[in-house]
C-alpha cells in the first residue's frame, strides 16, 4: 500500500494466536497495513475479528502467554515493537501513544482521585517536571477535554463521574504528553446516544488539532463513516477489504462489507425484511480452509471453500480488497 | 377501551435511594414517572431513550417484575390490581418479555429442551416428555434453530442463536403481547438483523403486539408502528415511525435523531450536540423534564410542565415550544 | 432419554482426571473405602468357612449360626475362636474353620492367648501389636477408618442440606430474614463446640448420632456462606427474572433455577469439609468426648500411646493412618479446586 506521507505505524504480516482452553486459536492471520502521520483509521468488524487484537499489538499490549506473534513485524515510528526491550516499550505506551479504552469505568482506578491518574500518565514520562506545572498542565488538559470545574473535578474519585465525564478523563490521560498516535478501542460503545455524540466529536477535533494518527476500533460503521479517513473491514482474523471511507460506502466490494452495510437498519430504511447475513460468525477454533467468509456468503464459488483468498489486491486506486471475486 | 390489550394509566415506579448515609430524607428515583399509554392487537410501540430513562423498568413493571409505585395496568379492560392467582396465570401466557442479555438469560445448567419447555412444565397443565419434545422442536424450527440443538447446553450457542432461544422460550404459551428490552444491543450487526426479521415475521404469523424497547433510534424505527420517546421517566414525544422524523416536535427527539452516526459519507446533517449527562431522576423536578440540557430552554420551562401538544395526526409533543 | 453431561463439567472432570496425584489420590481413597465396607471380611473373629460334620457354613459375619448347630449347649451365636480349639471340635475328622485375613475382630480381647502383658509390640500374630485391652491395633485401625470416613460423610451431607436451604434461603429473599438468620448465625458460632459437645454428651450420653448432630449444628456455618454469597451472586442474572416471568413458583427458582448453579463452592469445599471432620473426630475421640467407649477410634488408640509411652506402636500407626488419609483427601481437594478453577499464567511486558 502506499502512502505519500510518512509512514508512522507499518506492520507487515502480522500473525497472532492464543491458546485458550488447551487449544490454539489463531486470532490474526497476516495482515498488513500502515498508517500515515495524522491520518485517521477505522478498525471495523464483529467480536472476536481480531481488530482489537491488531490494534493493541501495535504498543505489544498482550496477554503473552496465552497469546503468541507468531510471525510478521510492528514498526512504528522507525522502531520495530516486538525486538523492543519492556523498558523501551513503556517509553512508548503512553507518551507516543495514546489509548482509550471502551470501558470508562474500569479503565480508571475506582481508589484514586482522578487529577492524581492524569498526573501518573504525564510525570511516567516526563518526571522533570515541577510539582504545579504538572498540575496547571492537568487543568488545562481536564479544559481541552471539555470537563467543567476542572478544579473540582481535579479531586474527584471516578465513580462521582458519569461515564461521559469519565470518557473525557481517559481521553485526558490518553493525550496527557501528546502521543503521536491515539488508540480508541471501542470509545463509546459504553455511552449513550448523546453522550457518544459529544465524545465522537472532541475525539475528532482533538485529532485534527493536535495532528495524532487515530486508530478508531468500533463495530459501529456509522462513526467510521463520520470519523475516519480510511477504513480497514476485518473479518474472523484477516482483513476483507481497505478503502478510503468515501469509496467503502459508495461501493463496497468485498461481499462481507456489502452485507453489513445492508443489514443495518437506518432512519431512511421503510419497515419490512432487512437484508441480512446468514449464519454466524464463526467460532476461531472452527475456522475452515479457503475464505472464512464463504460459509455465509452470498457469491461464493467453488475457489473460496478450496483457497485462502488472495492477499489485499487493488481493485481501484487506494481502495484494496481481499476476494476471488476480484 | 375494551379493544386494548394492554392499557396503562398514570404509572410510576419509584425507587428509595439514601441520599444521605445516616440522617437526611428518604429521596427517590423516579423511574417511571406517570406514563400513560395503550397498545391493541398487533401494534407495534417502540420505547427509545437513554440508559436510565425508565424504559426498561417501565417494560419490567409490565410483566410484574416491579411492583408499580402507583397507577393502573388495565390488560383487557381489567385491572391487573384486583387479579386472582388464576388470572395472574392468565396474563403471564399472554404476556411474555425477551430480555437483553443473551448470556445471563439463559440458564447455563439447563438444555434447551428444559429451557425452552419452563413455562410450560410449570404451568397447570401437565405434559408428557414426548410433548414437551415435540412441542421444543416446533419452537426451535419456528425460530431458525435446528432441533437437533434440543440436548444443548447455552454456552455452545453464539449470541444470535441464543437470543432465538430466548424467544422459543417466550413463545412457548403462544403469547399475544412481547415485551423486547434490547433483544438486539448485545449481538453483532451482522446479526442483529436476522434477529430483527424473526421478530417481525413471528409478529406476523401469530398476529403478535410487541412493545420493543432499545436505545437505538435506527432500529426502533424499523420495527414499529407508535414511537414513545421517553426522557426521565417520562414520554416526551408520541409519534407515528414516519411522522417522528418528519416532524420532530420535541428538541430532545430532534438531538436523538442528529446524533446517530449514519453509515454514509457526503450527507452532511446537522448536528445537535446536547450539553451535559443524563442526570439520574433524583426527586421531584418542577418544569420540563429536560431543562437542563435544553438548548432551547426558556423560562417557562422551568416553572411549567410541558402540556401535549398536537404536532400532526397522533403525534405529540410535550414541550412548551412544539 | 439418554443422561447428557453438560460439557462445562465434562471438561472439568477431564481436568480433574489429569491432575494425575488427584486421582490417584481419590481411587486409593474410594478403594480403601470400598473395601474398608468389607472388614467383617477381612479383620474378624467369625470364620468365613466353617466345615463342621460334612457341613459347611459360610460367612459366620453376617450369618448368626447358634452355638448348638456344633454341638455346644446355647442357642447364642457360637464362640469361633474357642469352638474351634475345643476337643469336640478337633476331634471330628474334616472339620476345620478358615479365619479372614486378621483373625480379630476390634473387640476381640485375646488376653488369654497373648504373650506377656497388653500392650504387646507387634509380632507375627498381631502385626501392629495390640492396645492395652489385648485387642488387635490393625483391626482396630481399619474399622476405625470406616467410621472416621462415614462419620465424614454423614456430616458432610448434613452440612450441605442444612447449609443449601439455610444459606440460599438468605442469599434469594435478603432483607429481614437474612439480617435475622445473619444474627443467628453469630449467636451459634460464638457459642463454644466443645463445651457444647461435653454438656450434651454428658446429659444424652454419648452416640454416634448425638455427636454427628452435634457437629452438624454448627459446621453447617461455613457452607452456608458461600452458599448465600453465591444465592446473592446468582439472583441478580437475568435467567432467574426469566424464570419469574413465565411463572416458575418460587422454591422451584431457587432450588431448581439457582441452585444447580451454586453447586461449584459445594464441590470445591466437599474434601476439605472431610478432611475437617475426619480431623476433628480424631481429636474429640483423643480427648474422650468423641464416640462412647468400645468403638474403634483412632484418637482413642492415640490417647493410648499417651499412657503407654513405651509402646510405640499405640500412637505411630494411627498417626500415620490418620496422616495418611488426610494427605490423600488433601490432595484431591486440591485437584478439585485446579479442576473448578484453572488459572492462566500471563505476563505482560
Amino acid at each position: 500500500m502506499s502512502v505519500t506521507k510518512k509512514d508512522l505505524v507499518k506492520v507487515n504480516n502480522l500473525s497472532i494466536g492464543f491458546t485458550v482452553e488447551e487449544q490454539y486459536i489463531q486470532a490474526v492471520d497476516s495482515v498488513s497495513f500502515s498508517l500515515g502521520q495524522g491520518e485517521s483509521l477505522g478498525l471495523v468488524g464483529e467480536s472476536g475479528c481480531g481488530k482489537s487484537v491488531t490494534a493493541m499489538s501495535i504498543l505489544k499490549l498482550l496477554p503473552i502467554p496465552p497469546g503468541r506473534i507468531e510471525k510478521g513485524s510492528i514498526v512504528f515510528n522507525g522502531k520495530n515493537i516486538l525486538s523492543l526491550a519492556p523498558k523501551e516499550l513503556y517509553g512508548i505506551r503512553g507518551k507516543e501513544i495514546g489509548v482509550i479504552f471502551q470501558e470508562p469505568m474500569t479503565s480508571l482506578n475506582p481508589v484514586k482521585r482522578v487529577g492524581e491518574q492524569v498526573a501518573e500518565a504525564l510525570t511516567i514520562h516526563l518526571p522533570e517536571m515541577p510539582a504545579d506545572k504538572v498540575r496547571s498542565r492537568i487543568l488545562a488538559l481536564f479544559k481541552e477535554v471539555g470537563l467543567p470545574n476542572q478544579e473540582d473535578i481535579y479531586g474527584m474519585y471516578p465513580h462521582s463521574l458519569s461515564g461521559g465525564m469519565r470518557q473525557r478523563v481517559v481521553i485526558a490521560i490518553a493525550i496527557a504528553c501528546n502521543p503521536k498516535l491515539l488508540i480508541a478501542d471501542e470509545p463509546t460503545t459504553a455511552l449513550d446516544v448523546t453522550i457518544q455524540a459529544q465524545i465522537m466529536e472532541l475525539i475528532e477535533s482533538l485529532h485534527k488539532q493536535y495532528n495524532m494518527a487515530l486508530i478508531l476500533i468500533t463495530h459501529n460503521m456509522g462513526l467510521v463513516a463520520t470519523t475516519c479517513d480510511r477504513v480497514i473491514v476485518m473479518y474472523a482474523g484477516r482483513f476483507a477489504e481497505v478503502a478510503a471511507v468515501k469509496d467503502l460506502f459508495k461501493q463496497p466490494l468485498h461481499p462481507y462489507t456489502n452485507g453489513l452495510l445492508q443489514s443495518i437498519p437506518t432512519l431512511d430504511t421503510k419497515g419490512g425484511k432487512l437484508s441480512s447475513i446468514k449464519g454466524t460468525v464463526p467460532h476461531p477454533s472452527k475456522f475452515l480452509p479457503g475464505c472464512r467468509f464463504a460459509p455465509r456468503c452470498p457469491d461464493r464459488f467453488k475457489q473460496c471453500d478450496q483457497n485462502t483468498p488472495p492477499p489485499l489486491k487493488e481493485h481501484k486506486k487506494g481502495h484494496w480488497v481481499s476476494c476471488w471475486l476480484y | 377501551m375494551a379493544s386494548d390489550l394492554l392499557a396503562v394509566k398514570h404509572l410510576k415506579k419509584y425507587f428509595p435511594v439514601q441520599k444521605n448515609m445516616f440522617f437526611g430524607k428518604k429521596a427517590f428515583i423516579h423511574a417511571v414517572d406517570g406514563i400513560s399509554f395503550a397498545i391493541g392487537p398487533r401494534q407495534t410501540i417502540g420505547l427509545v431513550g437513554e440508559s436510565g430513562c425508565g424504559k426498561t423498568t417501565l417494560g419490567r413493571t409490565l410483566v410484574n417484575l416491579e411492583k408499580p409505585t402507583a397507577g393502573e395496568i388495565y390488560f383487557k379492560g381489567k385491572n391487573t390490581a384486583d387479579f386472582k392467582y388464576s388470572e395472574w396465570y392468565e396474563y403471564r401466557k399472554s404476556v411474555q418479555f425477551i430480555f437483553q442479555d443473551p448470556y445471563s438469560s439463559l440458564n447455563p445448567r439447563k438444555t434447551v429442551l428444559d429451557i425452552v419447555t419452563t413455562s410450560l412444565r410449570s404451568s397447570n397443565l401437565l405434559y408428557s416428555k414426548k410433548k414437551l419434545a415435540g412441542r421444543t422442536e416446533e419452537l426451535l424450527k419456528l425460530v431458525g434453530l435446528s432441533t437437533q440443538y434440543c440436548h444443548h447446553y447455552p454456552h455452545e450457542f453464539s449470541g444470535g442463536q441464543r437470543q432465538r432461544i430466548s424467544i422459543a422460550r417466550a413463545l412457548a404459551l403462544s403469547p399475544e403481547l412481547l415485551i423486547c428490552d434490547e433483544p438486539v444491543s448485545a449481538l453483532d450487526v451482522s446479526i442483529q438483523a436476522q434477529v430483527l426479521n424473526l421478530l417481525n415475521g413471528l409478529k406476523n404469523k401469530f398476529n403478535l403486539s410487541l412493545i420493543f424497547i432499545s436505545h437505538d433510534l435506527a432500529v426502533v424505527k424499523h420495527v414499529s408502528d407508535m414511537i414513545f420517546v421517553m426522557y426521565r421517566g417520562k414520554i416526551v414525544e408520541k409519534a407515528p415511525g414516519a411522522s417522528l422524523f418528519a416532524h420532530t416536535g420535541h428538541p430532545y427527539s430532534k438531538a436523538l435523531i442528529s446524533a446517530i452516526p449514519e453509515p454514509k459519507v457526503g450527507k452532511s446533517k446537522e448536528r445537535i450536540i446536547l450539553k451535559g449527562d443524563v442526570s439520574t431522576p433524583v426527586g421531584e423536578m418542577k418544569g420540563c423534564c429536560f431543562q437542563d440540557r435544553c438548548y432551547m430552554a426558556q423560562k417557562i420551562c422551568k416553572k411549567q410542565e410541558p402540556p401535549a401538544k398536537q404536532v400532526a395526526k397522533e403525534h405529540t409533543a410535550f414541550c412548551h415550544f412544539a | 432419554m439418554k443422561l447428557r453431561i453438560s460439557p462445562l463439567t465434562q471438561r472439568r472432570l477431564g481436568r480433574f482426571l489429569k491432575i494425575k496425584r488427584a486421582f490417584i489420590a481419590l481411587c486409593i481413597l474410594l478403594g480403601l473405602f470400598f473395601l474398608s465396607l468389607f472388614s467383617e471380611l477381612i479383620a474378624n473373629d467369625k470364620p468365613l468357612l466353617i466345615h463342621y460334620e460334612g457341613k459347611l457354613y459360610f460367612f459366620a459375619a453376617y450369618n448368626l449360626y447358634a452355638d448348638k448347630e456344633f454341638g455346644g449347649k446355647y442357642q447364642t451365636e457360637a464362640l469361633y475362636r474357642e469352638l474351634a480349639r475345643s476337643e469336640r471340635f478337633q476331634a471330628g475328622t474334616g472339620n476345620f474353620m478358615l479365619f479372614p485375613l486378621i483373625p480379630y475382630s476390634p473387640y476381640t480381647s485375646t488376653l488369654d492367648e497373648l504373650e506377656g502383658t497388653p500392650p504387646t509390640a507387634p509380632d507375627a500374630k498381631h502385626i501392629l501389636g495390640t492396645d492395652d485391652r489385648g485387642r488387635d491395633v490393625f483391626a482396630r485401625l481399619l474399622y476405625g477408618f470406616r467410621i472416621s470416613l462415614t462419620f465424614a460423610l454423614v456430616l458432610l451431607l448434613l452440612e450441605i442440606v442444612i447449609g443449601c436451604i439455610i444459606g440460599g434461603l438468605q442469599g434469594y429473599m435478603g432483607g429481614k430474614f437474612d439480617l435475622i438468620m445473619q444474627r443467628f448465625i453469630e449467636v451459634l458460632s460464638a457459642l463454644p463446640f466443645l463445651y457444647v459437645i461435653i454438656l450434651i454428651g454428658s446429659v444424652l450420653g454419648q452416640s454416634f448420632s448425638t455427636l454427628i448432630i452435634i457437629m452438624a449444628v454448627f459446621n453447617w456455618i461455613g457452607l452456608s456462606y458461600y452458599i448465600r454469597a453465591e444465592f446473592l451472586r446468582l439472583k441478580k442474572y437475568q435467567f432467574v427474572d426469566a424464570a419469574k416471568v413465565l411463572g416458575v413458583k418460587r422454591f422451584k427458582i431457587l432450588f431448581s433455577e439457582i441452585l444447580p448453579n451454586a453447586l461449584t463452592p459445594i464441590i470445591t469445599f466437599m474434601p476439605f469439609s472431610l478432611i475437617s471432620a475426619v480431623f476433628t473426630l480424631t481429636a474429640l475421640d483423643y480427648l474422650g468426648f468423641g464416640l462412647p467407649a468400645p468403638t474403634p477410634s483412632w484418637g482413642e488408640l492415640i490417647r493410648q500411646g499417651m499412657g503407654n509411652l513405651s509402646s510405640y506402636w499405640l500412637s505411630v500407626y494411627p498417626f500415620i493412618a490418620l496422616f495418611l488419609t488426610l494427605l490423600l483427601l488433601t490432595f484431591v481437594g486440591e485437584g478439585v479446586r485446579e479442576a473448578m478453577d484453572p488459572k492462566e499464567y500471563t505476563k505482560m511486558e
